[in-house]
């Protein structure tokens, strides 16, 4: 029977509990519960005991986790008095030990620190951690603190100060180099916008960094357009290669300061491509290496040189082959057929009665008459064939690859053809004749020379037997 | 409405006077010692063949009665307007909890669904998958219920689907029609104490480690020698888990224990990565508890309720002990006297935490369901 109801019966019931039933079943219960209920309270004090362990075994991990920490840590309460000092690692010094319970107001180093105080407020006031940044003098060092106010309960704070001196002069260090590689870059960009030439700065991704105004002209683009954008977008794919190549020497060698050019056709989103001489040179900025393209636009030079090799080649009035540029590409058709064991044969023409349509119809007629002759010459000839002029009213014509029944086939459609294309005059269609002299590379064994010569005497045969017609071998 | 109370008293139901009430808008719950009253459900299958025969095993049975074990009591809610529709499913396996839910929640359809009543095994069914596969189906819909009880032994749980009598099983019945009012009120009446420990290991509702350590060494640890054996004695200690981004916690008790490899088996999930706390409470917090849950029924009640169905836990009884009918008999005075009570002890209660929330599955709790019917079109004043 549980204690207390025993100690109950024995104060009510001195001389014993009277016999009952209900008595005993009510007792019973009475017991039952007193049991139980104790039991309940000595579960309650086991379980709160252990909870009360395991939270100071928490608290004491806690705590050590503070102590390791490297901050220095202020306990502030609600009167702000320090009621706790953790010495920190880091900032030595910036409190003692002997600063617990002390007022703020008495801490030396925190005099006059009104901002200090205001976050203080603050963070009661607001109930949420706030962080700042503090200049500090300790002795004669100027140290930056990193102050984490964080709101405990009845209006404590908890103040946390973390050393950030090294950090802050590395973050100085930092901007300084920053605003001077700006203001170096700055520089460069003015630089290069001056140029006459397009100019574009290349980094090792093979971007474009920088460019100038003049190569975004170029480009149809606008100078923003261009930055970040692959180095070889602007680059016909037939060179990219070797443009490619170019750039990235530059970036194997990075210690050499030797250019190179190379000439590419360059592509403009907007615009028709042009070609450019491109020259390359190494770069060292900011601490990066980078190619700096310079380039400019050689279209008219090219088109120039184009004029002029066609000009030296060229008979001005007909556009076939001058005399100069039929020997030398003859010359060269002859060595090669002879090498290779190929048929070649040389058609030597000369017009009919050629002086009577100059004086007849004059000269202009006389011209045209030159003119649609070569052009009926370049319809049946083919593609191989290489057509000249030799003077006056001469043509040759040369047949690679042709044998003599081929040329003589040739010839026999020229002099059909001719009276099929007249040239039209004032007086009306005028048509011509030529005759023909044939002269095949088996028939001699001498150069071009002698195989004109060959050609020459049987044009020669051709006109005394009667014009309009061709002579070839016996 | 028409609302009748019968228990079974070893040879009759008493009231036995039953007539009238046979019709297939009449609810028979059946809650207390179905396996070895087969006869008596039978017998009142006989004079009740058209009615929906529903129920479960507990862990006490709650009737206007007061509390009772070992019994048997029938509350026959007899609907004028409101239809009802009960099915049922078996799960094997834990794992199909889902599952189930999902295919009860589709059988019953959504066309005038008013409010489900879930009565699911106690051993074999995960309570929080099956509850959140039917709020997945029905999320606007009013979902109560309770997992079954075998007294304070956690072996074996019954429910009753019609004529089925089976383990693994879970019934779910549907109440249809605008006429239907339901008000419902979960609370615990449980202090969350002792440090906060993450869910370092677990799986489902296999809680297997506290901050590293062994969950059984922490439950043994806190019953200490006088605390007597696990898992019954576990009850004095629930969990509250707290989530991450969830406004509100949950409480879940033990069901049983692995000595093998130290782990706790709850009746619900305990997630990875929560929180937990141990909580405790006394008599007086409990019925506290209780006395809330039913305010906060009566709190949303549009009418005066005719019948409420209380779901508590198991651990509150073994608690409370002499004192359980305390939280039973708070309840029916806030409820009102023309209240018929009816319900049971359970190993897990299912109900929403507030008006409007979905329904979760709650340990540790004392849930209350209030059902009234209009009986005109006219709104209730």
């Amino acid at each position: 029977m549980h204690r207390l109801l025993k100690r109950q019966l024995s104060r009510y019931f001195p001389g014993g509990v009277p016999e009952s039933d209900a008595l005993n079943g009510l007792l019973q219960s009475i017991n039952d519960a007193y049991e139980n209920f104790s039991r309940d309270e000595a579960m309650l004090g086991h379980s709160l005991d252990i909870s009360s362990q395991e939270l100071n075994e928490r608290n004491d991990t806690l705590s050590s986790l503070l102590d390791a920490l490297p901050d220095t840590c202020i306990w502030v309460d609600e009167l702000d008095i320090i009621r706790d000092i953790r010495l920190g690692q880091q900032l030595d010094g910036l409190f003692s030990a002997s600063d617990k319970f002390r007022s703020l107001d008495e801490i030396a180093l925190l005099k006059g620190q009104h901002r200090f105080r205001s976050y203080i407020i603050n963070c009661r006031k607001n109930n949420r951690p706030e962080i700042h940044e503090c200049q500090l003098m300790l002795g004669e060092n100027q140290l930056f603190i990193e102050t984490r106010f964080s709101p405990l309960k009845n209006k404590q704070v908890l103040v946390v100060f973390c050393d950030i001196t090294v950090r802050k002069l590395v973050e100085r260090l930092k901007t300084t180099a920053l605003e001077e590689s700006q203001r170096s870059g700055k520089q460069m960009q003015q630089l290069i916008n001056g140029a006459p030439i397009g100019i574009m700065l290349i980094d090792s991704s093979m971007n474009i960094i920088m460019t100038n105004n003049c190569a975004a002209s170029h480009l149809g683009l606008q100078p923003t357009q261009l930055l970040g954008r692959p180095c070889d977008e602007f680059i016909d794919p037939a060179s990219r290669q070797q443009y490619l190549a170019a750039v990235r020497s530059g970036f194997d060698n990075p210690g050499s300061t030797c250019e190179s050019r190379i000439d590419v056709n360059m592509l403009s989103p907007t615009q028709p491509s042009f070609a450019a001489e491109l020259a390359f040179s190494i770069l060292h900025h900011g601490g990066k290496t980078l190619v700096t393209q310079a380039f400019i636009d050689i279209s008219a030079r090219k088109q120039m040189e184009r004029d002029l090799r066609r000009l030296a080649q060229t008979d001005p009035l007909t556009g076939v082959a001058n005399r100069r540029f039929f020997y030398s590409q003859g010359e060269d058709r002859v060595r090669s057929c002879r090498q290779e064991g190929m048929t070649l044969c040389v058609l030597a023409m000369d017009l009919d009665h050629f002086k009577q349509i100059n004086d007849n119809h004059g000269h202009a007629t006389g011209d045209e008459v030159l003119k649609s002759f070569c052009r009926t010459l370049e319809r049946l000839s083919p593609q191989s064939a290489i057509i000249g002029r030799f003077g006056g009213e001469e043509f040759t014509l040369l047949l690679p690859g042709h044998s003599s029944e081929e040329a003589q086939h040739l010839a026999s459609r020229i002099l059909t053809e001719l009276p099929n294309n007249p040239v039209t005059t004032s007086s009306g269609a005028l048509r011509y004749t030529t005759s023909i002299g044939i002269a095949s590379l088996g028939e001699t064994e001498g150069e071009l020379e002698a195989l004109l010569n060959l050609a020459d005497s049987r044009l020669y045969r051709a006109k005394h037997t009667g014009r309009n017609r061709f002579c070839a071998a016996d | 409405m028409n609302c009748v109370q019968t228990h079974w008293d070893g040879a009759t139901w008493s009231p036995c006077e039953l007539s009238g009430l046979n019709h297939s808008r009449t609810l028979v719950l059946l809650f207390g010692d179905l396996p070895n009253h087969v006869e008596a459900i039978q017998t009142l299958r006989e004079k009740l063949p058209e009615s929906i025969f529903a129920g479960c095993t507990t862990a006490g049975e709650i009737s206007s009665w007061g509390i009772t074990e070992g019994g048997l009591v029938a509350t026959l809610i007899q609907f004028e307007r409101v239809d009802i529709r009960l099915v049922s499913t078996q799960v094997a396996r834990r794992e199909e909890s889902h599952r189930a839910g999902l295919e009860l929640a589709q059988q019953l359809g959504s066309e005038s669904l008013g409010f489900i009543m879930v009565l699911s095994d106690g051993m074999s069914v995960n309570g929080s998958e099956l509850t959140r596969a039917i709020t997945k189906i029905h999320p606007k819909v009013a979902i109560t219920g309770g997992l079954a009880g075998d007294g304070a032994r956690f072996e074996q749980t019954y429910t009753l689907a019609n004529d089925k009598l089976a383990t693994h099983q879970v019934v779910a019945i549907g109440f249809y029609g605008a006429a239907l009012t339901v008000s419902y009120g979960s609370r615990g009446g449980w202090t969350p104490f002792g440090p906060i420990r993450k869910v370092t290991s677990s799986d489902g509702n296999i809680l297997k480690e506290l901050d590293h350590e062994s969950a059984l060494t922490v439950y043994r640890r806190y019953l200490g020698e006088q605390g007597g054996d696990l898992p019954a004695a576990g009850l004095r200690y629930p969990l509250e888990i707290i989530e991450d981004g969830k406004q509100t916690t949950v409480v879940r008790t033990l069901l049983a224990i692995n000595e093998q490899d130290g782990s706790v088996i709850f009746a619900g999930d305990i997630p990875k990565g929560a929180n937990a706390r141990l909580m405790r409470a006394n008599a007086e917090s409990l019925i506290d508890g209780a006395t809330e849950a039913a305010e906060v029924c009566k709190q949303s009640e549009q009418a005066g309720s005719e019948v409420a169905i209380l779901v508590s836990c198991v651990g509150r009884r073994l608690l409370l002990r002499q004192l359980a009918d305390e939280e039973i008999d708070e309840v029916t005075r806030v409820l009102g006297a023309n209240t018929l009570v009816c319900g049971y002890y359970s190993y897990g209660e299912i109900a929403p935490f507030a008006v409007g929330a979905c329904a979760e599955l709650h340990n540790q709790t004392m849930t209350v369901t209030s059902l009234s019917e209009q009986l005109s079109d006219a709104p209730p004043a």
